[in-house]
């Protein structure tokens, strides 16, 4: 974002691919996109994208839970999300404070307010670890450091797949039973550039990127060290490792919203949960 | 040359040095230029994180600092002046560190932690992550002090022990004054990395102003609040840059004559000197066995299902070497006016200039990244996204150490040529040189002295002889072979040239340690046949 910011007009990019929705939202909200064609938009399942058509989902990762089978057993782990901060989990888990946390935040301030946010984060900061990056949430649960740990659901299939499968792991993957924001799907953004001259080439390669039979089915089919186990979003297709992304139980929101973090940045710098 | 080619040429290096400054200055020019106030950086501490993280940072720089001139002065002491066994081998393991980046020894020891004791903080401490940093940043320290300790004028060492006969005195009293400069360099450069790391941090859970800033841009997109923290950061780094020069210009040592020293006096360890080495070497091997235990480890696990793409390997080490010439190259050239001018003219411009070329080797190489885009973009859009961009942010990184190892080459380049010139027949004669050393502890006035030569407004030093053709530095230890100790003078001129690795050990280990086997077999091989001559030139 930094970098497309400081190219401005002389931007040599065509197309933007975020990883998290926050940057690709924040580049749409500074009017650096074009509108995605709609018939790309509607290739992708509804509520992955930008509702303003300023860019569109090509992939997606969610929020999920890691646990140590030896450390707690599957019937003892959290309900919810907000379960998480009860005494009986007390230094039982890790967490870190990354971009997917942030926007956890930003979601939880515009659903449930600032101040319930603020008890949960508290909750959050005087029970849990923070082990700073999710990969090593990731690593601490599978060392038996933490019992369980607040990630996204791709570090842990990477790393299943260099041990030789999920078998070989000792910690699982857990999803929340019910809808809920400790399942939050977050959606990587594909966005065209204004400063671009090859408009519609562009629109040509984010149409592919989102079509089944294209970039999805490479997403889909790919092994965990290209496609990194991340959900193809198209209709109709699924992740040969991590599965169909309706399985997962998130809340939908507009994820445009998370353009400006700045309630949560402020909220996490204030209670000194920043890394 | 004429005086006033001398004139003009002074003038043109002052003019390339300031030019030279000026490009370093280049994120920092940044930083101002997107609009950040001194008043952004107050709001920021409105979060009691900030004040935090500032401590931790501070706290950090100053028990790496310590701990590495432990290690880096202990090392330096034990291969230059005791009478150790290996010493050749003993300089190269020691220095061997450099090839490894932080981030990846605190990673292996990281790794390593939650393999065998993953509920303890060993590594993720304050104390632990001290230790670690200082392992792997220790021979920024060790490789000056090495070179230093070769300098040191004996008859120094030996008024104070006929003074005070005590064993520690010409430590107290010599060795460790005249190293002030040399650590002060080396403690530039550790404290400046440590500052500036970002990978090294996350991986042993600390929190600096440093991982903020990334915080700030990867986890929030606040580039405005990055760019404020990074002039902070800036502003962390001048006080570095004020303390160690406090430090270098402080000192005690004095010339007791003129010319060039005598090698230095070795402490006899007697039937020590195995043990002694054995013991060292838990040096190296604590620095970089966590991440040869770990690498080996991970290759050789039977279920790893990641294979290793040996032509992705040479390509990529193909294209770090490329880079890492090119930037080496550049480097060495332009720094060599601020290394010149600051070691010719001590004046306060030449020295505020030599210190500005730090500033950048303290921000975050990613706000670097981000000035270089602005700057490319806005003023020579044809040069942007070209490798030559990535250059000369490498330049910039590394133009510091590139000073800093000229300066001490120049520094030493004079004293074996430039003061007591003497055609070789008379070197070959002289079995006992007069001694002289630079008056180390007090570099303003060194350099006046040193300078004396060519610049008429220096204060008058006696010159017994006339300018003739001088020395090199084969000359020298041609001479050496005369006085019994030829090998080992070659040894240690040799090993004084590994000055230059620190800076491309980080852009290519592999190269690094390639050098560093050159340097063994270099300094093996005393090279009689090349004798150059030097004419009434700048030396």
């Amino acid at each position: 974002v930094g970098q497309i910011q400081a190219e401005g007009a002389a931007s040599k990019a065509d197309v933007y691919l975020s990883e998290d929705p926050g940057p690709a939202a924040q580049l749409g909200a500074a009017g650096l996109f074009s509108k995605i064609a709609p018939a790309t938009l509607r290739q992708v399942r509804p509520g992955l994208s930008s509702g303003k058509g300023l860019w569109v989902a090509y992939a997606a990762r969610s929020r999920v839970l890691y646990y140590n089978p030896t450390l707690i057993s599957a019937a003892d782990l959290p309900k919810t999300l907000a379960d998480i901060v009860k005494p009986e989990y007390k230094d039982k888990f890790a967490w870190a404070p990354s971009g997917a946390f942030v926007a956890t935040t930003q979601y939880l301030i515009e659903t449930q307010g600032e101040a319930a946010t603020k008890t949960w984060l508290e909750g959050i900061k005087a029970n849990g670890a923070n082990e700073h990056k999710n990969g090593n949430v990731r690593d601490t649960v599978e060392a038996g450091r933490h019992a369980m740990g607040l990630s996204n659901h791709y570090y842990w299939w990477v790393l299943a797949s260099q041990k030789g499968g999920p078998d070989k792991l000792r910690s699982k993957i857990y999803h929340f039973p019910t809808v809920d924001p400790g399942n939050l799907i977050l959606s990587s953004g594909a966005g065209i550039l204004k400063s671009s001259k090859h408009q519609a080439e562009a629109q040509a390669f984010v149409e592919w990127l989102t079509a089944p039979s294209g970039g999805q089915r490479l997403i889909a089919d790919s092994p965990a060290d290209v496609a990194e186990a991340q959900y193809p979003v198209a209709v109709g297709v699924a992740s040969k490792i991590s599965g169909d992304l309706s399985e997962v139980k998130s809340p939908k929101f507009d994820m445009d919203e998370l353009a400006h973090s700045t309630q949560a940045e402020d909220l996490l710098k204030e209670l000194g949960m920043s890394s | 040359m004429t005086l006033r080619g001398h004139r003009l040429g002074s003038t043109a290096t002052a003019l390339g040095a300031v030019a030279v400054a000026a490009l370093s200055l280049t994120p920092v020019i940044y930083l101002f230029a997107s609009g950040i106030s001194l008043s952004d950086i107050r709001s920021e501490f409105h979060y009691p994180s900030t004040v935090s993280a500032l401590l931790q940072t501070v706290g950090l720089t100053a028990s790496v600092s310590v701990l590495t001139v432990a290690i880096g002065v202990g090392c330096a002491l034990l291969v230059a002046r005791t009478t150790v066994v290996l010493p050749r081998l003993l300089t190269v393991l020691f220095a061997l560190p450099l090839a490894v980046p932080g981030f990846v020894s605190s990673y292996a020891a990281y790794s390593a932690q939650l393999l065998y004791v993953p509920r303890l903080d060993l590594v993720t401490s304050f104390t632990g992550a001290s230790l670690v940093l200082a392992l792997t940043l220790y021979p920024y320290v060790f490789l000056p002090c090495v070179v230093a300790l070769r300098t040191i004028d004996p008859a120094l060492e030996e008024v104070a022990a006929s003074l005070r006969p005590q064993r520690l005195t010409r430590l107290r009293h010599v060795v460790l004054p005249a190293l002030r400069p040399a650590i002060a360099a080396g403690v530039l450069i550790v404290a400046l990395h440590v500052i500036a790391e970002y990978g090294a941090m996350v991986q042993l859970g600390q929190t600096t102003l440093t991982t903020k800033v990334m915080a700030e841009m990867l986890n929030y997109g606040d580039y405005q609040t990055a760019r404020s923290l990074s002039l902070l950061l800036a502003g962390v780094s001048m006080l570095v840059l004020a303390i160690t020069w406090i430090v270098a210009t402080t000192g005690t040592a004095k010339q007791v004559a003129h010319g060039s020293n005598r090698p230095a006096t070795f402490t006899s360890l007697g039937r020590w000197r195995l043990p002694i080495a054995l013991v060292s070497l838990v040096v190296p091997i604590a620095a970089l066995g966590p991440t040869v235990f770990m690498t080996t480890r991970g290759l050789t696990d039977p279920n790893r299902s990641v294979v290793v793409d040996w032509s992705t390997v040479g390509s990529a080490l193909w294209s770090t070497t490329g880079y890492a010439v090119a930037a080496a190259l550049v480097a060495t050239l332009l720094a060599f006016p601020v290394s010149w001018w600051v070691t010719r003219r001590a004046t306060r411009s030449s020295m505020i200039t030599e210190r500005l070329v730090w500033l950048a080797h303290a921000i975050p190489s990613a706000i670097l990244a981000l000035a270089l885009v602005y700057l490319a973009t806005h003023l020579v859009p044809s040069f942007y996204k070209t490798p030559s961009v990535l250059v000369i942010a490498y330049v910039i990184l590394f133009l510091p150490l590139a000073v800093a190892y000229q300066r001490v080459g120049l520094g030493r380049r004079r004293r074996v040529t430039g003061h007591r010139p003497a055609p070789p027949v008379r070197a070959h004669l002289t079995t006992a040189r007069p001694a002289r050393v630079r008056g180390r502890g007090d570099p303003g006035r060194a350099r006046c002295l040193e300078g004396a030569d060519d610049h008429v407004d220096a204060p008058a030093v006696q010159r017994p002889h006339p300018v003739v053709p001088t020395l090199g530095d084969h000359e020298r230890r041609v001479a050496g072979l005369h006085r019994g100790g030829a090998v080992r003078a070659d040894a240690r001129a040799a090993r004084g040239g590994t000055g230059v690795l620190p800076g491309a050990a980080r852009a290519a280990p592999r190269r690094a340690a390639a050098a560093l086997r050159a340097t063994r077999t270099k300094a093996a091989e005393p090279r009689l046949a090349h004798v150059r001559r030097y004419g009434d030139g700048p030396c």
